[in-house]
């Protein structure tokens, strides 16, 4: 999780972005070169709003009620105007909480996968947030599939012989392999929707970050000095989100002898996402000389927010597909099939069992 | 003879109504955790307020619907192998000596017969529903 994370509500982000407003409308009348630049644009859309047919600059414009469109409140109120779009630039990143939904969606496929292998990469991966217990309960006492596994075939099985027997015994060693899948399958998807979720937390972050250096930004302007730029870094954590996340090769260690090549059957999703370049984060500068060009300047900064959310969500698409084609081509593997031979002795009798299933 | 089979028809039964319902019940767990998993991932596709869902949406979900099918198919498998242990079991039975089938009903009475692995027992949990979806 990113460091200092908040989790900003809708209402949070409509505030924000209604700060932004108010500070714009309070820095144009304070500001020079914004207020002539603002005052302009005040009487050019008076002068098309009294012009049958004439569209003017500014969509939610409103003619004055009263006084000139030159007057002061009348050009902060045109600003206002101007900057009404503004709070829903930061309400479009508003989502559900991410951390509530992490417990019900993340949680049981960690678990799902931890209950399969036990994994002490997936209990240090949860890093004491997310619960990696078994689900197995206390009926399975501790014994895990492949354990089960190792009793029937070393133990149970030991002198069956004959082919539906055999086949049985072959069935049931499958499942060891089978489990060892089936628990990178659960892990991998737990992985990519814990790193989508860190993509939104990271978005919040982003978005706000971009509010609170725009106002200081705007608060910053000199009175005077119409070139002189003000500008501040900011930094767009959202490039980070995935590799702050998928940072372990999820194979678990606790996977019975001999399922090596199953085990590399479904890679890892660090794997499958390899070639993603570790980014930490993306400086980008929130910076004008004027009130215009700062808020012109945050639009660009929340355009290429938008831009690296979806960078980061593609690659979360190529890594499913990456899954989707492994899931598919190791389809017999993860699902063993009951072997025909053993299936077909279900409502046989004594006779055609003893010839295949005790074959001495 | 009778006494090898006697114990090999014992590690059968072990097998049958231990070992397979065990690893079932385990399935059924995990089969239905992550069918539950269904019923709180729409929040999670959000991605913008009022834009359309993630590009993961649908891949992420076909993906974990097949997981719990395979899970839930796996339990299916299980517990009807458990099932076809114990008529092959039975069936040898039936063929055992009265020695041998008095001593194999007494290694059961106690619900604990002797080559037990680990911890293997009777569940005493009832398989759980299997969630299959399509």
């Amino acid at each position: 999780m990113a460091d200092g994370y908040v989790y900003r509500s809708f209402a949070d982000l409509h505030a924000l972005g209604q700060r932004v407003v108010d500070k714009a409308a309070e820095v144009v009348l304070w500001q020079d070169d914004s207020y002539s630049q603002a005052q302009q644009g005040s009487i050019n859309d008076y002068t098309k709003s009294q012009t049958p047919g004439m569209d003017t600059g500014n969509p939610h414009y409103a003619a004055p009620s009263s006084g000139r469109p030159e007057d002061n409140a009348n050009v902060q109120e045109y600003v206002r105007q101007a900057l009404a779009d503004v709070p829903g630039y930061f309400t479009a990143f508003s989502v559900p909480d991410p951390d509530s939904i992490n417990a019900s969606l993340t949680g049981p496929l960690y678990r799902t996968a931890g209950t399969l292998v036990p994994s002490l990469k997936l209990t240090r991966k949860a890093g004491g947030q997310l619960s990696t217990d078994s689900l197995a309960g206390a009926d399975a006492a501790g014994e895990t599939i492949g354990q089960l596994v190792g009793h029937i075939t070393t133990i149970h099985m030991k002198y069956w012989t004959g082919d539906a027997a055999n086949a049985f015994s072959g069935y049931c060693a499958a499942l060891a392999d089978a489990a060892g899948l089936q628990h990178q399958l659960a892990t991998s998807l737990a992985e990519v929707m814990d790193a989508h979720l860190e993509i939104r937390r990271r978005q919040l972050t982003d978005i706000w970050t971009i509010g609170e250096t725009t106002i200081k930004v705007l608060d910053s302007l000199d009175q005077w000095c119409m070139n002189r730029k003000k500008s501040t870094q900011t930094v767009l954590t959202v490039v980070g989100a995935i590799a702050a996340v998928v940072v372990v090769a999820a194979a678990p260690e606790a996977l019975p002898a001999g399922s090596a090549v199953a085990a590399e059957a479904i890679q890892s999703l660090g794997a499958i996402l390899g070639t993603v370049p570790d980014k930490k984060d993306e400086a980008l500068s929130i910076s004008g000389a004027t009130v215009q060009a700062v808020i012109q300047s945050m639009t660009d900064a929340i355009h290429k927010l938008y831009e690296y959310i979806d960078r980061q969500e593609q690659l979360l698409a190529q890594a499913l597909g990456a899954l989707r084609n492994a899931t598919d081509m190791y389809r017999q593997m993860l699902l063993v099939p009951s072997p025909r031979e053993f299936t077909a002795l279900a409502g046989a009798d004594i006779d055609t069992v003893r010839g295949v299933f005790y074959d001495r | 003879m009778a006494d090898n089979l006697t114990a090999d028809i014992n590690e059968l039964y072990i097998i049958g109504r231990m070992s397979l319902p065990m690893m079932g019940n385990i399935y059924g767990k995990v089969n239905n955790a992550v069918a539950a998993t269904a019923d709180s991932e729409q929040p999670a596709f959000t991605v913008t307020a009022g834009g359309p869902p993630s590009q993961i949406t649908s891949l992420w979900q076909s993906l974990r619907d097949d997981l719990q099918n395979i899970l839930g198919h796996s339990a299916e498998n299980l517990f009807s192998a458990g099932q076809t242990v114990i008529h092959i079991a039975d069936l040898f039975e039936q063929t055992d000596t009265d020695s041998g089938k008095a001593l194999l009903q007494s290694y059961w009475a106690g619900g604990t017969p002797p080559s037990t692995a680990g911890q293997e027992h009777i569940p005493a949990e009832e398989p759980p529903a299997i969630r299959i979806t399509r």
